[in-house]
């Protein structure tokens, strides 16, 4: 494993966390670091240990957005105002789709309430009007693996994976979700095979 | 939970008509005040009680005659009081306890509008229609619209998704060749994205029991209360549950018309009949009722008792399914809620309370007619409406919706499939009584095409075979190929037959289905096996277990020698299949069967090379997803979301995916099929799709012509269409003469979108020689461009040197 490797026992050097991070970093563990992307090359991942991973979520029914008005409000959603990133450093281009980007601006809202699951349904409707976007199914992996969900974060980020043509960032992210997914559940070779791939998509 | 309540089948509109014929007989024995008189009746017996005591004893006997009717009294009164309390106890448990069993609704999946989504004005007309809006030159108010200048104007309901509210929006819709160009509110202000509430498309009520559409007091339109008080209980408000003068007006007015014309039973008694007593009729049972009314008006207020009788009152019978309550009767005959209908509509509802069959405004038009514009001529006599008001509602048809049957027989058959994907997780009493609210994922689109074009081509292949009409039957699948939703589904020919689903349910060989398997399990070998690999067409002999010699043949009955894997499957040869079948193992193709979700353990005989097992329709579209999705497989499934009766969120069904066979390997075989298409048994699909659609897919035709079958995908689409018998008799029909003109006919009727299948990473492309297999160069005669896994490209060049024509097939596979 190189020094970029994703390997939960040791942040790496050259983590880029935000503030927030940090704070939750003492009563969390962060399982994985990774840096991947053009841009900020580094993305980190955390988990609360314990937290339940909701199929339904109770306050999800009526906060939701649904409606177009409340949607442009979640259009200000800043980057910085997220609690717990995730993919902080993937440099992903606005959906192209203006239907699509409200839903995926959507589910990046819903996600930062802890409404995983109605993100998760954002996400599909989105998934609906681009099936084959891999941005979506990795968008999806992360959900899961926030949610402890191991085996459909790897899942969905090996769907992510076979729909992609040449964008190594997004590829490298979704290796580092199955390297962090694997480990997760005990396979620990799988883990360091996939954080290979991860390291030389990058 | 349990439902105290007698049971009431077909014959509940025959004993309402007698009603009131009984209201007006029994009025003698109601007209006498019982329950409160027993009140009175007590204070008076009191009082004589006390009376007899300071009384002189002179007159003893007096005395003693007086204390035995004391006595007498008493007891009269705690039988009496008893009884009361008896009767008061059966109106708690009935109306307290009360929980009608309110079945599940299902619900579409909701249309999403957004600018760019396909969407024909004839598919948008659709959707409207089904939501049971109104067209109109100026939509005005909620569920209207109207068209013009090729953009819809769309006032939509609010609708409570599983994830929120959505307020009604009045939408501007603007749509060009086949697609929406643009999505504004009513201000002009660009949308992203909207989605319009799903249909209704039936509910899951137990077999021959009542379904119904629970409303609130507030949600009873004012026009229905009225009508309802005009004709059926004018004092309503007034009265406490039994109506003296109310009888002795029907009573005069059945005596004036020498007849029943009107009845004196007031809704709260009509509602007791319902509720408690059994439908005998008897001096007694009338008495209970008049004493029960009165037990009823003085524990529930007058909305509460009308909001029951609404839900309550039976309004017709559709099939095994009777109608109860005005909210589902404004479904059942208008295809709209309650709260939209207008006067002439819930005068027409009162109307059948009557007599929901005799005035069925579907099979006695005249009758109901005259019956509405009675009510309609009522309600203005007692002031309700105006005399203009009451002669244009009466001057407007039934109204009734066109169909006769609304949506709720459109979708039998994926009715049954949500049904049985639900019983794995809900009990049968949940799913027909707590008024679930399931969203599902079918199409109506999709489903409205693969009705009109499986009637039509059914009809079409009989005719030109010479086939007696109506003997074949079919059976239709569409799903989502990513996400494995369930769009459409079709079990019997015709789409409103509820009974056997031969998607689900009728497991036939699948024949040279099959055959993607086979190919499949050779091609996630590279080492061994290639698009380029020549297989041998050879004569097999085998002896079976069972010591039956197994001798297949091709279906011209010929031998073609060494073919390549890309032509032996694209010409659906049955020897190169086996014979490559036995070469990787029957057990390992088997494997793939399963990996790729074929329901059913399939046996590993080697006939299973050729799909000598049975599997429905359902389960190979299943097979064919997974190959559509490049490998991964998602469960095909049809519901989203489940909400409880109080619009929570009770589950969600979320997409699942899971890598199930080589994507490599996948993406192999999708471009085969589409050789399959292009060139070989499916080619006749370009008489109904452009070549560019790319549509992969592959035939299969059972022994002696008893199973036609066709199974493929384009872009968005992936469908599995079956044709035969029921009785099993062969058809005369290959894959490609019986259900592949039905494939072609509803993916052109759908705008199926191209399929671009994605090479995977490691896929790379090499000219070669289809008939040596040898590696090639571009310009070479006859030289194909193939996808090949890196590496596994043939090493050995053909004799074409140097040479730089370019083949007449260099542009397969548009390269």
């Amino acid at each position: 494993m190189g020094k970029w490797g994703c390997d939960g026992s040791r942040p790496a050097a050259g983590f880029l966390a935000k503030p927030a991070d940090r704070s939750n970093a003492g009563r969390s563990r962060i399982v994985l670091l990774c840096l991947v992307g053009m841009l900020l090359s580094a993305c980190g991942s955390t988990y609360r240990q314990g937290e339940p991973a909701p199929v339904v979520s109770p306050g999800g029914t009526a906060a939701a957005p649904a409606s177009p008005r409340r949607v442009e409000q979640s259009d200000s959603v800043e980057v910085s105002a997220y609690r717990e990133p995730q993919t902080v450093a993937l440099a992903r281009p606005a959906p192209a789709n203006r239907a699509v980007r409200n839903l995926v601006q959507r589910a990046e809202a819903q996600r930062e309430a802890g409404e995983y699951a109605a993100a998760q349904a954002s996400l599909e409707r989105a998934l609906r009007i681009e099936p084959e976007n891999p941005d979506l199914w990795n968008r999806l992996a992360h959900l899961y693996l926030l949610q402890q969900s191991f085996a459909r974060a790897e899942q969905f980020a090996a769907k992510s994976n076979s729909l992609l043509q040449g964008d190594d960032g997004l590829a490298a992210d979704n290796w580092s979700v199955i390297a962090q997914a694997r480990r997760a559940q005990g396979d620990a070779a799988g883990a360091r095979q996939a954080s290979e791939r991860a390291r030389v998509r990058r | 939970m349990a439902r105290k309540r007698p049971s009431r089948r077909k014959g509940a509109h025959k004993r309402r008509k007698t009603q009131q014929r009984a209201a007006a007989q029994k009025k003698r024995s109601t007209q006498r005040p019982a329950a409160k008189g027993s009140g009175s009746s007590r204070a008076k017996g009191a009082s004589r009680a006390a009376r007899a005591r300071p009384g002189t004893r002179a007159k003893r006997p007096a005395r003693r005659y007086g204390r035995v009717l004391l006595a007498l009294g008493m007891l009269a009164l705690l039988s009496i009081g008893g009884y009361a309390l008896y009767l008061s106890a059966e109106v708690r448990v009935a109306f307290d306890g009360k929980r009608w069993a309110i079945p599940a609704r299902v619900y579409a999946r909701p249309l999403e509008l957004y600018e760019g989504a396909a969407l024909t004005r004839e598919q948008l007309r659709h959707e409207l229609q089904i939501l049971g809006y109104r067209h109109m030159r100026q939509p005005a108010g909620e569920a209207q619209w109207g068209d013009g200048n090729g953009r819809f104007v769309i006032h939509t309901r609010a609708f409570r998704f599983w994830d929120g509210e959505q307020p009604a929006l009045r939408l501007r819709v603007g749509l060009s060749r086949g697609a929406v160009s643009s999505l504004s509110d009513e201000r002009g202000r660009a949308l992203d994205i909207v989605r319009l509430e799903p249909a209704d498309i039936g509910s899951i009520y137990p077999a021959h029991r009542e379904d119904r559409v629970l409303v609130r007091r507030a949600d009873l339109p004012d026009h229905l209360v009225e009508a309802l008080l005009a004709v059926e209980d004018r004092r309503f408000f007034s009265h406490h549950g039994v109506d003296p003068r109310g009888i002795a007006r029907a009573f005069w007015a059945n005596l004036r018309a020498g007849g029943v014309v009107e009845g004196g039973s007031t809704l709260t008694q009509q509602l007791v009949k319902n509720f408690i007593l059994d439908p005998k009729r008897s001096l007694w049972r009338k008495i209970n009722e008049a004493l029960m009314a009165l037990i009823v008006e003085s524990r529930y207020s007058k909305d509460e008792i009308l909001e029951a009788y609404a839900n309550e009152i039976f309004l017709g019978q559709d099939g095994d399914r009777a109608i109860h309550g005005f909210g589902l009767a404004a479904n059942f005959y208008f295809n709209r809620p309650l709260k939209e209908l207008r006067l002439h509509e819930a005068a027409l509802l009162v109307g059948l309370v009557k007599g929901a069959s005799y005035y069925n405004p579907r099979r006695h038009p005249a009758r109901a007619l005259e019956r509405r514009n009675l009510v309609i001529r009522q309600m203005q006599e007692q002031g309700y409406i105006a005399a203009e008001t009451a002669r244009l509602a009466s001057a407007l048809p039934l109204g009734v919706s066109a169909k006769g049957r609304g949506n709720e027989h459109r979708y039998p058959g994926f009715i049954q499939l949500v049904r049985r994907q639900l019983q794995a997780d809900y009990r049968d009493e949940d799913l027909t009584s707590e008024g679930l609210k399931i969203f599902t994922t079918l199409d109506p689109w999709d489903q409205h095409i693969v009705a009109r074009e499986v009637g039509a081509g059914l009809a079409e292949i009989e005719k030109a075979r010479r086939i007696p009409g109506s003997t074949l039957q079919a059976a239709v699948v569409i799903a989502s190929p990513q996400s494995g939703e369930i769009r459409a589904l079709l079990g019997d020919r015709d789409a409103a037959y509820a009974g056997f689903n031969r998607a689900l349910d009728a497991r036939r060989p699948i024949g040279s289905l099959a055959k993607v398997a086979v190919y499949l399990s050779a091609l996630a070998q590279p080492d061994r096996y290639t698009l380029a690999t020549l297989v041998r067409d050879e004569p097999v002999r085998l002896e079976l277990p069972n010591g039956n010699i197994w001798t297949p043949q091709n279906f011209d009955h010929e031998v073609h020698g060494r073919v390549s894997l890309l032509t032996a499957l694209a010409e659906s040869l049955n020897l190169a299949a086996v014979n490559t079948g036995l070469e990787i193992g029957v057990g390992e193709v088997v494997d793939t069967l399963e990996q790729l979700g074929a329901g059913e353990e399939v046996d590993a005989y080697p006939s299973a090379l050729l799909g000598a097992f049975p599997l429905s329709p359902l389960d190979v579209t299943q097979v064919y997803q997974t190959v559509a999705a490049g490998g991964f497989r998602a469960p095909l499934h049809a519901i989203r979301e489940v909400l409880d009766a109080q619009h929570q969120a009770l589950q969600r069904y979320p997409l699942e995916v899971r890598r199930s066979v080589d994507p490599a390997a996948a993406y192999l075989l999708t471009t085969s099929l589409q050789e399959v298409v292009r060139s070989g048994t499916g080619r006749s699909l370009g008489r109904y799709l452009p070549a560019s659609a790319g549509v992969a897919g592959k035939t299969g035709t059972t022994d002696d012509l008893r199973d036609s079958w066709f199974a493929g995908f384009g872009g968005d689409r992936v469908a599995t269409v079956w044709v035969g018998r029921d009785d099993n008799k062969p058809t005369g029909l290959t894959g490609s003469s019986g259900a592949l003109r039905i494939f072609g006919r509803v993916m052109r009727g759908l705008d199926l979108q191209p399929l671009t299948p994605l090479p995977p990473a490691n896929i790379g492309f090499q000219w070669v020689e289809p008939a040596s297999g040898l590696r090639s160069r571009e310009g070479c005669e006859g030289a194909v461009q193939l996808p090949f896994v890196r590496g596994s490209e043939p090493a050995q060049g053909s004799a074409c040197a140097g040479k730089d024509e370019r083949g007449i097939l260099h542009r397969l596979f548009g390269l």
